[in-house]
């Protein structure tokens, strides 16, 4: 079954899905792991975390479907991936999804920024015409090979120079006509008015089109605390938390680094002390050592399995 | 001690000879070996040749693509490289990340144009459009402003005077200058307007050669180009494009007649050849001395 059959299973049965936005191939496996059953990867956590870049365009396509190739390799649940504008025109819209499809992604979003983009909660950002984005959508959807694989359209209207709410809701029902799976508007404040007004509109002219939500970690929640199903009830069926992996690896590293800087080894003791009792502990076997070191008893000649082992010390 | 000298250093040693410099348009750092093989001093990796390689139109290119390709050539050639970086990758932002990862790729030089980004595959049609003027002082400044190198050479390229005629490309090619470019390309439509225009820049300016181009623009010899006043050319078709018939030679003999064609004695010879290109013997000698006892 392919990444995109398997996603859109998944948005059938499923009333809602919901998963933490990351970056690098071992949090994917963490995040399966935890029970989450898709994997969401943006553009903002990749050009920082990989790159220490801010979010404006910087990263190449190659460098992101590298990234995101590693990615779908390293967990079985479908991948969902930030492809920006798609790299450029309609043209590179075409290339980058075949380049994605063939990564094992099993849907992309592309936005309707100018190219190069800013990220969605910066100010600063211009739209290309809804002409345009139809059209690149439309590329996307006409070239891609697995007719499965899942096309995200994404509006950055709301909040974007000459745009507002009435231009996100026009978008979105021209993306969902040009064939989009799911459409997404970029929402500037937590609060659900502008969502709910979004997805009721949506609703009227596309009822069955399901919604995808970015619950975002550049918004303040706490001023507007909404649950999950409050928010799919309003049509949301897709939804990440964004910058999970980066947020949350920031705040331990520095509170790591810090410690060790102060202490010493005795932080790196501590550190292990914690470790041991967590449920990453056991890092070895997530990599999974131990299953390689079967396929080693079980594909190498038996003498070479035996000395490489015997009397050896290690993991 | 001897200092290395940079690959920007390079190029500028060859710019400061009364000489014109043949950059010899290459795609891989086995065509870039050959060239300095044979005494080429200066290559250059165009976008057409790369678009090539990767079977692509060059607008679909990522910097990536490109910067992993210089390496490769930089490190199997010591003569400088230039770069084709298309319009940069977007804005002076963008510019400034190309510039960075080119230089260290080990470059001697970007060329950076004054197309739209992206880019269209019609420009292969000789149908540009151009940014304003400003936009692209701003992005030359910009390149300036990233190399860490100072030596490391900004060729800026105008292709102004295709589209909006001699005037503008000539008035744009001194406005680069001006920004900081130390070379610039132009366009000339035609043999008059290529005659003029090293006599109406400001420094010193770089030609296309692109033979079989359907275009008016004509293509010179190496001693014309030196009389006109140019300092250096690219040459993006020259050998792309008869390796190909060559290359279609050889597979429609293998089709028809069942083999190359080519007799044993020849092959002998110049498999030995392609062999000594790419050090297989240094290969050998090191292999003896140290696994092959």
């Amino acid at each position: 079954m392919s990444p995109g059959r398997q996603l859109r299973d998944l948005i059938a049965k499923r009333r809602f899905l919901v998963t933490p936005g990351l970056t690098t191939p071992l949090h994917a496996m963490i995040v399966e792991r935890a029970g989450f059953e898709i994997v969401y990867t943006g553009g903002y956590d990749v050009s920082l975390t990989l790159f220490g870049l801010p979010d404006v365009g910087l990263i190449t396509a190659t460098e992101m479907v590298a990234n995101a190739r590693n990615i779908a390799r390293a967990v079985k649940v479908p991948v969902i991936a930030d492809v920006d504008t798609g790299y450029g025109n309609a043209l590179n819209v075409i290339r980058t999804i075949q380049d994605y499809e063939s990564a094992g992604v099993a849907a992309v979003h592309i936005e309707d920024q100018v190219h190069p983009k800013k990220c969605g909660h910066v100010a600063g950002k211009q739209l290309i015409s809804r002409e345009e984005a139809v059209g690149k959508l439309r590329a996307a959807i006409d070239r891609k090979t697995d007719k499965d694989f899942v096309i995200i359209g994404r509006t950055d209207a709301i909040a974007a120079a000459g745009g507002g709410l009435d231009e996100a809701i026009a978008r979105g029902r021209a993306y969902a006509d040009a064939g989009c799976d799911l459409v997404w508007a970029e929402f500037p404040s937590a609060s659900l008015e502008q969502p709910r007004q979004f997805a009721q509109a949506m609703r009227q002219t596309h009822p069955e089109l399901p919604l995808y939500f970015n619950y975002s970690a550049n918004l303040n929640w706490a001023e507007h605390p909404a649950s999950f199903e409050e928010i799919a009830a309003l049509g949301f069926k897709v939804m990440h938390v964004s910058l999970c992996g980066m947020r949350t690896t920031m705040q331990a590293m520095w509170d790591y680094a810090v410690n060790l800087k102060q202490s010493g080894a005795q932080a790196e003791i501590e550190f292990q002390k914690q470790l041991s009792k967590h449920p990453m502990g056991k890092f070895h076997e997530l990599a999974r050592f131990p299953e390689f070191k079967a396929l080693e008893e079980k594909y190498l000649p038996n003498e070479i399995f035996q000395a490489r082992y015997e009397g050896a010390f290690g993991l | 001690m001897v200092t290395m000298k940079s690959a920007g250093a390079k190029l500028r040693d060859l710019m400061a000879r009364p000489k014109f410099i043949p950059a010899l348009g290459v795609w891989d750092p086995y065509t870039a070996r050959l060239a300095e093989k044979m005494g080429i001093e200066c290559v250059h990796l165009g976008g057409y040749q790369l678009g090539a390689r990767f079977v692509t139109p060059e607008p679909l290119l990522s910097l990536t693509e490109v910067a992993t390709t210089t390496h490769y050539i930089t490190s199997a050639v010591n003569i400088p490289l230039v770069v084709d970086v298309g319009a940069g990758f977007g804005e002076p932002l963008h510019v400034m990340r190309c510039v960075k990862e080119i230089e260290k790729a080990g470059a001697a030089a970007i060329q950076m144009e004054d197309q739209i980004y992206p880019k269209r595959a019609h420009y292969h049609k000789g149908i540009e459009h151009v940014i304003p003027r400003e936009e692209m002082v701003a992005k030359i400044k910009a390149a300036r402003a990233a190399r860490t190198d100072p030596d490391f050479v900004i060729i800026g390229r105008t292709d102004a005077m295709r589209t909006d005629g001699y005037e503008e490309g000539i008035a744009r090619a001194n406005l680069y200058f001006d920004a900081g470019a130390d070379m610039v390309m132009v366009f000339p439509n035609n043999l008059e307007e290529a005659k003029q225009a090293p006599r109406d820049a400001k420094g010193p300016l770089a030609y296309t050669n692109s033979e079989g181009n359907r275009l008016p623009r004509p293509t010179f010899t190496t001693q014309q180009y030196q009389d006109m006043g140019y300092k250096l050319a690219s040459y993006p078709t020259a050998l792309l494009c008869p390796a190909t018939q060559e290359m279609k030679r050889i597979i429609a003999n293998i089709l028809t007649r069942g083999e190359s064609g080519i007799p044993r004695e020849n092959m002998v010879v110049w498999r030995k050849e392609v062999e000594d290109l790419i050090g297989l013997e240094e290969a050998y000698k090191i292999e003896s001395e140290t696994v092959e006892h």
